[in-house]
């Protein structure tokens, strides 16, 4: 691979002082709530992304004051797992130092938005020092936040969901600087130059995402990440997993050489060497994989440049020994259970809907009151889900009535189901990336799709997912209906993906507006619609052949 | 000594004239009693002196002393300007001329309040021959008070009037000569000295004390502008309310950095003056001005904003506003543009040194630059925040620290980083540095405190700056 010319991120991660960088100084710099220019990279690695208002940008300048400059900070919580304490002590911290709106992301976790630079330090040190919590390697090119499926119905499930945290911390980066910026941590002999046999001092070429799902349930959307570990359960025993490589999501619109995977099977491995495999897979990545141009940088990239089998043979290589065939196994849900569901262990667990993710009352609905009820009662834990929802798990017979009280009380309003299994990422006003709205949109579109499904009268659901830009964060290359902003007011439509995450869409259109798209659909239900009873929208779209 | 019928004939004369002629005529007098003077040998010629004594805030007293200091010199005089600071009544110098301004409030000016509370208390007699002028303004109810006090305790105290207190409105600069031709008139009487009717005339050769060029120049004349551009600086979480309001306007105003606007109200009240946010060299036929809302609670328990501040607040674009310029000539940037300069301006205290910025911007000085600024929150508060981003970029701006009292668990201020950055404030100060200070009186007391421990065992002292006319202040 020649060496010609790495980018820019590439240096400023190698000249970090393993991702110290002047993140203190720039954090200590009061005349603007920015960082220094390179910082704005390393941060990341920390778990938080600068952003500024967008919408208020123009405002800002007309007062003479820079951009509206703040910090989202992700925490790290394999699995997704919460306690009822955590939440309400994180709930009230966004409250004072952030927009006071906690987001549900799409792989299991929560970020809080809006925190200024004159508290962020207070805040990520609040997290570790009362609650234990980090953010570290939340973002960046580094393995990020591990996720597990959230269905607890297998006597083997607390085993399999323990390797989220196992993987999550032998993947983790070795370097102190997070301890010692946030949490006041004495510098160490070695601070600055801290080994690490796994990411060296220039980490990974591009981000990386573990999924662990225990089948039929893909609710974590396995064929996404860079890793799936397909948990297989033999005679009652959980044996070890399938692993998938070499899903991603990110294209780049008009570039060709990008495009969407969805994650290869290559084979089995027992339970005791999943550490290992996860290790060199990553390992493989770190050393193959493009730093030249970080859009061709992900794993996947990686693995078509190689090919498969040549990368199956370095993997292989590298564990000193073989992997074993692919064990059956089958996926037939991909979307949350609904409603109450019940462990082997007696408790119960209850899935809320949370509107893309986002923790505020809406009429009728007013889950940011609900939550804080529920975390109050000290009855329920909390798990977030690939969906952007959050399951109340761990409740005992005695409190399910508590919480059905309480669910009776706050979650009145009924979504449809096209509202129940859509997905939006954040976009505007927020996030930099952003070419057109998501969050803020979905919600309104798809009363207009259901308006299309009643003309027409289709019952059975579609998924549909909206991302503000290519980098496909809410991972629309997997749904049934993606959009794919190119433009404000304007999206790319993807049709034909299946319903359980097993299928990428395919563009058909390469830019609408919000006219075009329900045209087009309302064209399409009325072909669909003397199908829908045997197939999914995605199925029908992809068997016909239509784009 | 005149008969009674001399006397009578005299003062029916005298009743005919005003009081220039009075003055011509004691000049007339003078003359004709000096020409019958040896011109030299052992006569016991009164050495003639002058000793003028001012209390100045925006240093027009100053300016008045320098120019009678200078009429008299000419006249043959040996003269001493003294600041109020340096005097007790006990060291009274005769003759003595004291020029003092007042505060609106009839208080005396900083500058004067130690010699006033000495003058109040002062127990003994002295014998001294004096003249009193104050400089203030009629629209105020205490109009000159300060000086007015001061004649009669100096009065009080055994002193004899030369010639009768003066008490000047805003527009004194027009009254200047005369008083000052009076003043020698009065001395040359004292001293019965030769004078020639060319020295008398010299007076009129004084320019005039006028502190600006241009209109506008005091509330008696002032001048219309239109808004181009008003615009709250604070942003959404902020609890204050600051407006950059920019004026231009076609008449022959001029003004330096430094100087204040005089904000004339519809309803006629007494004018407000705030600081000018600009230099004309950067935007030529405009001012600008930082306007913070002022709120305060009525009695009911409501709240109203300020009169002025509430006016300006409300002004659109287009609006027509009366104003004048209120000059100063000691809040100046120093003449010397290679000087290190350091501007201490929390909140609206930042707007001259805004105009400064720009003025040594526009001269192309090198000189270092030294901003202390402060305000509640960094997010919100931090008035013009952009542009001194880039005259920091720029190199224009040397360095800046920042003290955002609520963006932290303890408060934090200008004064306190004043303190943490100790030794590099002395240093720039041995460099020569000018400092000025604008915003609060408060904070002008504690920056004085800050100081002077900073010049603790230093050679110069926060004396000796303000000698220098190193240390200046605009606080309100």
């Amino acid at each position: 691979m020649s060496k010609n010319k790495l980018s820019k991120v590439e240096e400023i991660k190698v000249n970090s002082r393993q991702l110290r960088g002047t993140l203190k100084e720039s954090l200590e710099n009061q005349i603007t709530g920015a960082l220094f220019a390179q910082d704005e990279n390393l941060i990341k690695f920390h778990g938080m992304y600068q952003q500024d208002d967008r919408d208020r940008r123009q405002e800002r300048e007309d007062k003479k004051l820079e951009r509206a400059y703040s910090y989202m900070i992700r925490l790290r919580l394999p699995a997704g797992d919460l306690s009822a304490d955590q939440w309400l002590k994180i709930q009230d911290l966004s409250e004072k130092n952030g927009t006071g709106i906690i987001k549900i992301t799409t792989r299991e976790t929560i970020q809080l938005h809006g925190v200024v630079k004159s508290v962020l330090k207070p805040t990520v040190n609040y997290f570790g020092k009362t609650m234990g919590l980090d953010s570290i390697a939340a973002c960046g090119d580094v393995n990020r936040n591990v996720m597990c499926t959230v269905h607890p119905f297998t006597d083997q499930y607390p085993e399999v969901h323990a390797f989220a945290k196992k993987i999550s911390e032998h993947l983790l980066p070795k370097t102190r600087a997070f301890h010692e910026i946030w949490l006041d941590e004495e510098p160490l002999h070695d601070s600055g130059s801290e080994k690490d046999p796994l990411y060296e001092s220039r980490y990974l070429p591009r981000k990386f995402k573990i999924a662990i799902a225990i089948p039929p349930y893909n609710d974590v959307d396995l064929f996404a990440n860079d890793i799936g570990l397909i948990a297989i359960i033999e005679n009652q025993k959980f044996t070890g997993f399938n692993i998938s490589v070499g899903g991603g999501m990110g294209t780049t619109h008009d570039n060709p050489n990008t495009y969407a995977r969805m994650g290869s099977v290559i084979g089995f491995i027992p339970k005791d060497k999943t550490l290992d495999a996860a290790w060199q897979v990553l390992a493989i990545q770190r050393d193959f994989g493009n730093r030249e141009d970080r859009k061709l940088s992900r794993l996947k990239y990686t693995i078509d440049r190689m090919g498969l089998d040549v990368f199956k043979k370095e993997l292989e290589q590298r564990l000193g020994f073989s992997l074993q065939p692919v064990k059956p196994y089958k996926f037939t849900a991909r979307e949350e259970q609904a409603g109450w569901m019940q462990s082997p262990d007696g408790f119960w667990h209850y899935t809320v809907f949370v509107e893309n993710g986002r923790v505020r009352d809406l009429e009728q609905y007013s889950v940011k009151a609900f939550l804080k009820a529920v975390a109050e009662t000290g009855s329920a834990q909390f798990r977030f889900t690939g969906h952007q929802n959050v399951m109340l798990t761990q409740i005992s017979a005695a409190a399910k009535k508590q919480i059905e009280d309480l669910i009776q009380l706050h979650l009145k309003k009924p979504f449809s189901d096209l509202h129940t299994h859509a997905m939006a990422c954040v976009a505007l006003n927020t996030c930099s990336l952003a070419l057109a709205e998501a969050q803020r949109y979905l919600p309104s579109l798809l009363e207009k799709i259901d308006g299309l499904r009643a003309k027409h009268n289709i019952t059975r659901t579609i998924t549909v997912r909206m991302t503000g830009c290519p980098n496909g964060c809410a991972r629309p290359y997997l749904a049934e209906i993606g959009l794919v902003g190119k433009a404000y007011g304007r999206y790319a439509l993807r049709l034909g993906g299946d319903h359980l995450g097993e299928r990428l869409n395919q563009v058909s259109h390469a830019e609408l507006d919000e006219e075009g798209i329900l045209s087009t659909l309302d064209g399409l239900f009325l072909k669909y619609k003397p199908c829908a009873d045997k197939e999914t929208f995605g199925d029908f779209i992809h068997r016909q052949k239509l784009f | 000594m005149l008969d009674k019928q001399q006397l009578a004939e005299l003062d029916k004369l005298l009743s005919t004239t005003n009081e220039k002629q009075k003055i011509w005529l004691a000049g007339y007098l003078a003359g004709l009693v000096g020409s019958s003077m040896p011109l030299q040998g052992a006569s016991t010629t009164v050495d003639k002196k002058l000793n003028i004594y001012f209390a100045t805030e925006t240093g027009n007293s100053k300016h008045i002393a320098g120019e009678l200091q200078k009429a008299a010199k000419g006249q043959g005089y040996k003269v001493n300007v003294v600041p109020f600071t340096k005097v007790a009544p006990k060291d009274i110098q005769s003759p003595a001329v004291f020029i003092t301004s007042t505060h609106g409030d009839g208080e005396p000016p900083e500058q004067a309040k130690k010699f006033y509370d000495l003058l109040l208390n002062e127990k003994n007699k002295y014998q001294f021959d004096f003249a009193v002028l104050g400089l203030g303004d009629r629209s105020y109810k205490q109009f000159c008070q300060t000086a007015k006090v001061v004649e009669q305790e100096l009065l009080r105290i055994g002193g004899q009037a030369l010639v009768q207190g003066e008490f000047l409105d805003v527009d004194y600069a027009d009254y200047i000569p005369a008083w000052i031709e009076k003043v020698l008139g009065g001395l040359e009487v004292l001293f019965k000295s030769e004078t020639s009717a060319s020295g008398i005339n010299n007076v009129s050769s004084i320019q005039s004390a006028a502190t600006v060029s241009g209109k506008g120049t005091s509330r008696l004349n002032p001048v219309k502008g239109k808004v181009q551009h008003i615009v709250n600086l604070n942003d959404i979480d902020s609890n204050k309310e600051t407006y950059h309001i920019e004026i231009s306007f076609t008449e022959d105003v001029v003004y330096l950095p430094g100087d204040s606007a005089g904000i004339i109200l519809p309803g006629g009240e007494t004018p407000r003056l705030y600081s000018i946010a600009s230099a004309l060299s950067a935007y030529p036929g405009q001012l600008h001005l930082t306007v913070a809302l002022a709120t305060h609670q009525n009695p009911d328990g409501s709240s109203g904003v300020g009169l002025c501040s509430g006016y300006l607040s409300k002004l659109k674009v287009g609006d027509e506003i009366s104003f004048f310029i209120q000059s100063n000539r000691v809040f100046k940037l120093p003449e010397d543009s290679s000087k290190p300069m350091i501007f201490v301006g929390p909140g609206t205290g930042i707007a001259p040194f805004r105009a400064f910025i720009q003025e040594r911007q526009q001269q192309g000085a090198d000189g270092k630059n030294w901003l202390f600024f402060g305000a509640p929150k960094a997010h919100c508060d931090f008035l013009y925040q952009s542009e001194w981003q880039s005259y920091l970029e720029d190199g224009l701006l040397t360095k800046i620290d920042l003290a955002f009292s609520r963006d932290q668990k303890e408060k934090i201020y200008v004064q306190d980083r004043l303190r943490q950055k100790a030794s590099e404030v002395k240093a720039w100060i041995d460099e020569g540095a000018v400092i000025y200070v604008c915003g609060s009186k408060s904070m002008g007391k504690d920056v004085d405190q800050v100081l002077t421990e900073i010049l603790k065992d230093s050679k110069s002292d926060l004396d000796f700056l303000i000698e220098e006319g190193r240390y200046l202040k605009d606080v309100y």
